[in-house]
């Protein structure tokens, strides 16, 4: 099957390459890339919730049409390759690594429901990209539709990664 | 197209959703294994009649690939602006649409409130994750 290229290049540079193609996500081994950045004295390290996160939209690239036993299409390839992007460019290191949910438009979502927080990030194929965020510990929730500005989700997640790793409670 | 409520359908009817296992969570914030919002998201939501149907023939075929099924009354779903209407097909008799927008509140209500039919499914090998 001729590949739709969907190439993704790590935001941390020259961490290895993760090749989305067609129907799958090929995750290319950092060796080489590593040796160039040791060479070049960089150093290399993919966020821990990453390389689950591959794992899990390959699994959700591979549903076939009515995978949900309805109607539902096949995963879009630009959906998964756009949340992935999200996450590299949004969430912290030590962000807990979310749940791939496959939408019945052909979209992903990914969620995480932990430490008091409830957020959940729609990649749609059709529209914009939008989250929800919920604090059950502040009693606060608001919906955003995730335009060249990621300032909120990334402050979403950061409060996130903070209250699981132990800053601000459950 | 849109269509009225179907009186003959009660408030306390139970309609059965099928979730497929990658629609299947673990919500640590309420301690429980439970659907996605994303398993209520559809405008024109399928759903079956619990009372003209049995959890066996509704999953006939996908049990054995891990589907399970949720159920949601049909009072809470016209509580969110929602209509009932029954749809019956050759193949699903008890079949019934949930008619409605539903993103971004209306599905997190029915995903949270949705009772598993039987025993709950166990927690996906992702439970680790957020």
């Amino acid at each position: 099957m001729a590949s739709r290229a969907l190439a993704y290049t790590s935001g941390r540079q020259s961490a290895g390459a993760m090749a989305i193609t067609e129907r799958s996500i090929r995750y290319v081994s950092p060796s080489a890339a590593s040796a160039h950045a040791a060479a070049m004295d960089m150093t290399v390290e993919e966020p821990p919730w990453k390389h689950p996160l591959v794992l899990d939209l390959a699994r959700a690239l591979e549903l076939v049409e009515g995978w949900d036993s309805y109607s539902a299409p096949r995963v879009a390839n630009k959906a998964v390759n756009l949340a992935l992007h999200l996450l590299e460019v949004a969430a912290p290191r030590d962000a807990p690594t979310p749940t791939v949910v496959p939408t019945t438009e052909g979209g992903i979502q990914l969620e995480w429901h932990c430490a008091g927080i409830d957020l959940e990030l729609e990649v749609s194929p059709v529209e914009p990209p939008q989250f929800s965020f919920r604090d059950r510990n502040e009693n606060r929730a608001a919906d955003h539709e995730i335009g060249a500005d990621l300032s909120q989700l990334v402050g979403a997640l950061a409060i996130l990664a903070r209250r699981t790793s132990g800053g601000g409670g459950r | 197209m849109a269509r009225d409520n179907d009186p003959d359908i009660l408030s306390e009817d139970d309609l059965w959703r099928r979730i497929h296992p990658l629609q299947i969570i673990m919500d640590n914030n309420e301690g429980r294994v439970r659907p996605s919002s994303q398993a209520f998201r559809d405008q024109e939501l399928s759903v079956f009649l619990a009372r003209d149907d049995t959890p066996e023939r509704a999953l006939q075929g996908f049990a054995d690939k891990g589907f399970a099924l949720a159920a949601i009354t049909a009072g809470l779903a016209r509580d969110n602006a929602q209509t009932v209407w029954r749809d019956p097909t050759l193949i699903d008799p008890s079949h019934v649409v949930v008619e409605g927008k539903k993103k971004r509140t209306v599905d997190c209500v029915l995903a949270l409130a949705a009772r598993w039919v039987g025993e709950s499914p166990p927690p996906p090998d992702r439970t680790k994750r957020g």
